[in-house]
């Protein structure tokens, strides 16, 4: 099936770049809201080409259906996909649906009963914790968290995934974002975000670890923990890196993999972080990724949202080229993660 | 015994009637000393022996360091173009040079060098080119602000709803803010309507009761004071929505160093009219101007006792005073007092640059009526230094690197100056329109010294006297106990 993906934003390059783990489904276009300043530019993956078009009504002819994806820039008005999305089903294309609102989920149930739903946040929502016993994972689980957001914390765990696929390994997967079930595997369960006891939390994680050991025999896990490991400073902590907090003692990490943002940072910060993590969550960092993204203290001084804005991604190559360690990197394509062979022979049973 | 023959300690020494202090620059801390401390510090005898305990304590601590910054070059130098590519979204448009006021201490009104009131007017054609520029820089903003700047605005309000028109179809799915700066002496039904149903933000230019703002705020036709129309349309305004009048209106007050400042800060503070904070002053501008005006001893003394009044205000020793007029000064001053209290460098930095410039074109985007662009509405449209650029040509890359990087300019005394990291030099106090002036930056120099330190003394003796910013905030988020 041939879809358009709407509306594209930074957000949802993964899914552009790792296109080809999707099944069933082709992205053929590209198109984001006029007003988002993307009208033209050019996004490239392994076997296309796009051209970023905002003509939302001509495009949509040319597609069979149309991916309704999250997107890191706020929409406004709020109605503002919900019109574009009842626009598509009147124009009777197929829809798919990897978004979160409330809103549009509950109109799409109502009005568009084949909807193709991936965003998979029911996932775990009804476990019962009834015991305490916590579980051995036998399995190597590779952890990936990050600074915080906008770290490309999903970008690895798709890299990760592609990366063993092609050497064969079995892989259970658990990603940090809801939309997880786009690419055939589990999105981070609901329940560790709803309001339960904190340990009931840090149990049911742990146990539905063990029964998707158990059930899917992988040969690694690969686990994506949303949000941030700690707190930026004062004004952004990043939920004090609760979550993660909760993860660690859920799961033994074996390989852990921190995305952090773009800073041009003395490398003795990275080794500061890392005993950081350490002491913190009782597991060693075995790389770095620094993603495109700063932190923008320009905007983000008389706010208290976090602000980022991209840097060039041969600034960021290069001012890492500069560090002796070879474990802070910035994996962009999929042969930079040839890292991984380490831990695959390593840690990982052979493929 | 030590001594500081190491190298001079970076501080700047100041007393208050109850204390002395340092400000260490390297650590950006102000510290409480003792007399003979202060008097050791004061003499710059450095290479003497010091058998003083507490300077060996403040070695020790890490204080007195004596590193200065030993390259000019603004932190946001590597990531400009990714700035100016990605994160424009401040947009101001100088729609019109007309208006139908002469005020005689506007920018326009031929008091300065930059500007003079003209018949010129944008064409929709620059204001849609501003616009389309703005949208294709702006994938990493967050919102637009698309502000109508004059003259006077609303001389030209068809203009503005083609302009409002067009960006909504070109910002589709991005929230845009609208804002306007005007006399308020034209506002019709129809135009308080609009700008209600667009939640336009309106500042509003209201000097004070009639007779001072009658002295300058006068129509260009009759010579007649504007003050009576203004009322009448602010409470047109309010008939319409008090909600909207709340929420979306402020008065701004341009003050007369020969009127009396207690008639003015009495009038906003007193007027039953005006809800709280919904005003801010400022000073008549001196930069391009011709003449400089003097300020009396009275307007100084009404000014600083009106002050005073309002500390012993926030210090809860007075219950009521006109002097709240300066809560707007106050969140100035407390957004100083974090910066000291989070302060937490242990040096200066090797590499790095005086706090005055903005990232020009990022934190506004001001566009003349012939479609060039400036870092503000406050510089000179004249000025060939300031001049970021046009909606037709794009950036200008070399002014706008020469304007974030002004201390290359004077970086020697700059890097030696105790006030680095508080500096406010901008392009608008270094235009010598062809050039980077340096006896203009000298001007300010001083402006910003005397700032600063009065800051410094304002910040301890309020810590002194029991100020918490910490507890001010606390008790407005819990009520006092």
């Amino acid at each position: 099936m041939e879809v358009m993906l709407y509306p594209y934003d930074r957000e949802s390059y993964p899914i552009v770049i790792y296109h080809d783990m999707i099944k069933e489904l082709e992205i053929k276009s590209l198109v984001s809201p006029r007003g988002w300043g993307l009208d033209g530019k050019i996004i490239i993956n392994e076997s296309q080409s796009y051209v970023l078009k905002t003509d939302y009504e001509r495009e949509l002819l040319a597609c069979e259906g149309v991916l309704f994806v999250n997107s890191a820039n706020k929409i406004y008005p709020d109605d503002f996909v919900l019109k574009k999305i009842q626009f598509a089903n009147s124009q009777g294309k197929k829809i798919y649906y990897a978004r979160n609102d409330e809103q549009e989920i509950s109109w799409l149930r109502e009005n568009a009963k084949n909807t193709v739903f991936f965003n998979t946040i029911d996932e775990g929502k009804n476990e019962d914790v009834s015991s305490n016993k916590l579980f051995d994972i036998q399995t190597p689980v590779i952890g990936v968290g990050g600074m915080g957001e906008e770290t490309d914390k999903f970008f690895i765990q798709l890299g990760i995934r592609s990366y063993l696929d092609k050497k064969g390994y079995k892989v259970t997967q658990i990603g940090s974002r809801s939309y997880c079930g786009l690419f055939d595997f589990h999105s981070f369960p609901q329940y560790m975000l709803d309001i339960h006891r904190e340990t009931d939390k840090i149990i049911f994680l742990n146990h539905y670890l063990k029964k998707l050991e158990l059930k899917e025999k992988p040969d690694v896990i690969v686990l994506g923990i949303p949000g941030g490991i700690m707190a930026i400073n004062e004004k952004w902590h990043n939920d004090f890196g609760c979550l993660a907090y909760k993860v660690a003692q859920a799961v033994p990490i074996d390989y852990f993999i921190v995305s952090t943002y773009f800073e041009e940072y003395a490398e003795a910060f990275y080794r500061k972080l890392s005993e950081r993590i350490f002491y913190r969550y009782g597991f060693k960092t075995d790389a770095f990724h620094i993603a495109n993204r700063r932190i923008d203290y320009v905007e983000g001084a008389d706010d208290s949202a976090l602000k980022f804005i991209s840097v060039d991604k041969e600034f960021v190559r290069s001012t890492i080229c500069k560090y002796k360690s070879d474990n802070i990197l910035n994996l962009q394509k999929i042969d930079d993660f040839h890292f991984l062979e380490k831990i695959i022979f390593d840690e990982l049973p052979r493929g | 015994m030590i001594n500081l023959e190491m190298g001079q300690p970076f501080i700047h020494i100041f007393r208050t009637p109850s204390g002395h202090y340092i400000y260490d620059v390297n650590t950006n801390t102000i510290l409480k000393v003792s007399k003979d401390t202060y008097e050791y510090l004061e003499k710059k005898d450095y290479g003497s022996a010091c058998d003083l305990q507490e300077v060996k304590d403040l070695i020790n601590q890490g204080y007195l360091k004596s590193n200065h910054v030993e390259e000019s070059c603004n932190p946001i130098t590597p990531y400009i173009h990714q700035y100016l590519d990605t994160k424009v979204c401040n947009l101001i448009l100088q729609i019109t040079q007309n208006c139908n006021l002469r005020c005689k201490y506007c920018a326009y009104s031929g008091s300065y060098k930059n500007r003079i009131h003209s018949n010129k007017r944008m064409a929709f054609e620059v204001a849609t080119k501003a616009i389309d520029f703005v949208v294709s820089h702006s994938e990493d903003a967050e919102q637009f602000y698309i502000g109508f700047y004059g003259g006077e605005p609303l001389l030209e309000f068809p203009l503005i709803k083609q302009c409002v028109d067009y960006a909504n179809r070109q910002c589709e799915g991005r929230k845009i803010k609208y804002h306007l700066t005007t006399n308020a002496t034209l506002f019709s039904k129809e135009i308080i309507e609009y700008l209600i149903k667009n939640n336009f933000d309106i500042l509003i230019s209201l000097d004070g009761p009639e007779s001072v703002h009658d002295k300058y705020r006068k129509f260009a036709a009759s010579s007649k004071g504007s003050y009576q129309k203004v009322i009448v349309n602010v409470n047109e305004i309010r008939k319409s929505s008090q909600d909207y009048f709340e929420k979306h209106i402020r008065f701004n007050a341009v003050l007369d160093y020969e009127s009396s400042f207690e008639d003015v800060a009495g009038f906003f503070v007193n007027e039953n009219m005006f809800v709280k904070d919904m005003w801010q002053l400022s000073e008549i501008s001196t930069r391009y101007i011709c003449d400089t005006k003097s300020v009396s001893d009275t307007y100084i003394e009404e000014y600083e006792y009106t002050l005073f009044k309002y500390y012993l205000y926030k210090l809860k020793k007075m219950k009521r005073t006109s002097g709240t007029i300066f809560n707007g000064q106050f969140e100035h001053l407390k957004k100083f007092m974090e910066r000291f209290e989070n302060a937490k460098q242990t040096k200066l930095p090797k590499k790095w640059h005086h706090g005055g410039p903005c990232v020009p074109g990022i934190v506004r985007l001001f566009v003349d009526a012939d479609g060039k662009m400036f870092p503000c509405e406050r510089v000179s449209e004249l000025s060939e230094i300031a001049c970021i650029g046009s909606v037709y040509s794009g950036w200008n890359y070399e002014n706008i690197l020469q304007m974030l990087n002004l201390e290359k300019a004077t970086s020697e005394r700059c890097r030696n100056c105790w006030a680095y990291q508080y500096c406010t030099t901008c392009i608008g106090d270094a235009d010598g329109i062809t050039c980077i002036s340096d006896s203009h930056i000298c001007n300010h120099c001083s402006e910003v010294l005397n700032n600063v330190e009065s800051l410094m003394k304002d910040y301890v003796v309020l810590r002194e006297l029991g100020y918490c910013s910490e507890m001010e905030f606390l008790h407005a988020l819990y009520g006092e106990e």
